[in-house]
């Protein structure tokens, strides 16, 4: 690969990166904190691909190609592992694979796991008890929103949080009942990125409208004490009251 | 080259995302590669920024002054020096390739790299929100991944072959300035650490999405068998060394020795790693080091776990 497809591939790799940030898609993959950092590495790569361009066009041709010779010895321990050479790496190892990033990250924008992938292998573990030393309150006033793992906490046994009568809301997508019949409201939990995705989830109790599966809600109601146990796999019962069909967030995952 | 440049711009422009919708496990393929993708990203960059101030500035014989003259006592304090790099296992892999081709000792600078992914600050404080209430499991991870990195560091220096690396050959003399030493060994350390992390992502963002969920409910009460499966898990898996530890901690059902190790493996060696230093290293390198830790981190997180966390949970 010559030296300026090189410089190309990082310039439009740091494009890439710093088009996701902008138009927010970066949040299907990882948490929003990552963001100035994913500035801060997008800018970087650009101005190494400039300053490399300027420099090249600057140091003219024929002494540019010298250069780059020189430049594929000193740097190119991936080529003489191959001898007779699989791949057409000059010196810099398969930098042609940093066309795939590109790639999807662009033209094939994948969608965030959601509803296609509950409880498949790349959302694997669900409900698990909290380890919290102390699990705090619900926030005050009416209808407080509050998240899905938040619920899990204090529907279990030992929480130590009143529940009882406490009307919240609670926002995520409908997904099939683990139990088998009726609907469960679901959200894609993350940690660091989606590849270490699981899946929650609540039962909904109560009258459900005709709402296709996948579809994002919010739902108001009321938290079952205590039925977040072992018995049924962490997963609390919430009593509706009302349910409305919302937009898809924009980060559509929920974070520790 | 103008083909792929022509070809990215032309595909920007056909509906991949629609024809997407009708295959699920592709478009989760293609998130999680995403995901593993943009998540190592700035660690990278952090990686190739350090390998090439380390070019700029840390001339051979600076390093050389830096450690200590006998191989072992160098394996040790390149241990050591692991803590500082805060980074992820991305990083470490062009730094410790920069630190060998300005003449450290081939096992110091292998030692670091197995070290500073798992040792550093960013990870334990991580490791110690995982395990609210449960120090010694911090202690664990610490000890077991120093412990590795420092056995097979002085395995390295006693039972290593020179040839087995293949060089980045000798140290440039970029005809003047440290900005232009700086800028070249960046730029070439990204696109090949880059390259590779892009094929080591790809591969774990399939084995992702095929290795069945229920691996993990198999292994309850197994030691053995939980050991094996947990660390085949943290190589096949590719986890950050920032997120493992959260990811371990909610496997309530898996004894914590077993998870320990799932810590201890992922960021010596997984299957993203493994790739990326065939392509830092060479094959023969790679053929040799990999099997080497996975074995050296699995026995050393088991009995450092069976001591410190007991075999009870």
């Amino acid at each position: 690969m010559s030296r300026e497809a090189q410089n190309t591939l990082l310039l439009l790799l740091g494009g890439a990166v710093l088009v996701t940030v902008h138009t927010g898609e970066h949040l299907k993959y990882v948490r929003p904190s990552l963001t100035p950092f994913l500035v801060v590495s997008g800018v970087l790569i650009v101005l190494l691909a400039v300053a490399t361009m300027i420099r090249d066009y600057r140091a003219g041709d024929s002494v540019a190609h010298d250069a780059v010779d020189d430049d594929g010895d000193v740097a190119g321990p991936a080529r003489s592992h191959e001898p007779g050479g699989g791949h057409h790496h000059h010196g810099a190892g398969p930098a042609w694979a940093l066309a795939l990033p590109i790639l999807v990250l662009l033209a094939v924008a994948p969608p965030a796991i959601g509803a296609n992938a509950v409880d498949s292998n790349s959302a694997r573990a669900g409900n698990a008890p909290s380890r919290a030393a102390v699990i705090a309150d619900l926030p005050p006033g009416e209808k407080p929103e509050v998240s899905l793992l938040r619920v899990i906490q204090v529907a279990q046994p030992e929480s130590g949080v009143d529940v009882e009568d406490r009307v919240v809301t609670v926002t995520g997508f409908l997904a099939p009942a683990v139990s088998g019949t009726g609907l469960d409201l679901a959200r894609i939990s993350i940690l660091c990125c989606a590849a270490d995705a699981r899946t929650l989830r609540m039962h909904l109790v109560g009258a459900a409208p005709a709402l296709a599966e996948g579809t994002w809600v919010q739902v108001e109601g009321t938290i079952a004490p205590g039925s977040a146990s072992a018995e049924s796999q962490w997963v609390p019962d919430f009593a509706v009251s009302r349910m409305q069909a919302v937009e898809a967030p924009q980060f559509q995952y929920t974070t520790y | 080259m103008y083909l792929l440049c022509a070809g990215i711009i032309v595909s920007l422009f056909l509906p991949i995302a629609d024809v997407l919708g009708d295959f699920p496990r592709l478009a989760t393929t293609a998130t999680v590669f995403g995901a593993i993708f943009v998540q190592a990203l700035p660690f990278l960059v952090l990686g190739v920024v350090v390998s090439g101030l380390i070019a700029a500035f840390a001339s051979p014989e600076l390093l050389r002054r830096l450690l200590p003259r006998n191989r072992y006592a160098a394996v040790g304090v390149a241990g050591g020096a692991g803590a500082l790099l805060p980074g992820c296992e991305c990083a470490s892999v062009p730094v410790s390739r920069r630190l060998v081709s300005q003449g450290v000792p081939d096992a110091a600078a292998l030692t670091f790299m197995l070290s500073a992914p798992a040792i550093n600050p960013v990870v334990l404080v991580a490791t110690a929100a995982a395990f609210p209430g449960e120090p010694m499991v911090v202690l664990a991870r610490f000890s077991a991944s120093l412990l590795t990195a420092l056995i097979v560091g002085a395995l390295w220096a006693r039972f290593g072959r020179a040839r087995w690396i293949t060089r980045a050959g000798h140290v440039h003399d970029h005809r003047g300035s440290r900005w232009v030493a700086f800028t070249e060994s960046a730029r070439h350390d990204l696109l090949q650490a880059g390259g590779f992390l892009v094929i080591g992502a790809a591969v774990a963002a399939v084995l992702h999405v095929v290795v069945p969920a229920s691996m993990y409910e198999t292994l309850a009460s197994q030691l053995l068998l939980g050991v094996l499966v947990m660390a085949a898990l943290a190589f096949v898996l590719a986890l950050c060394s920032e997120a493992d530890a959260f990811v371990v901690a909610g496997l309530s059902m898996v004894p914590l020795v077993p998870r320990l190790v799932f810590l201890v493996v992922g960021p010596a060696i997984d299957v993203k790693l493994a790739i990326m230093q065939s392509g830092a290293f060479g094959r023969s390198f790679a053929m040799r080091f990999g099997p080497l830790t996975f074995v050296v981190a699995t026995v050393t997180a088991t009995v450092v776990g069976l001591l410190l966390l007991g075999g009870a949970r």
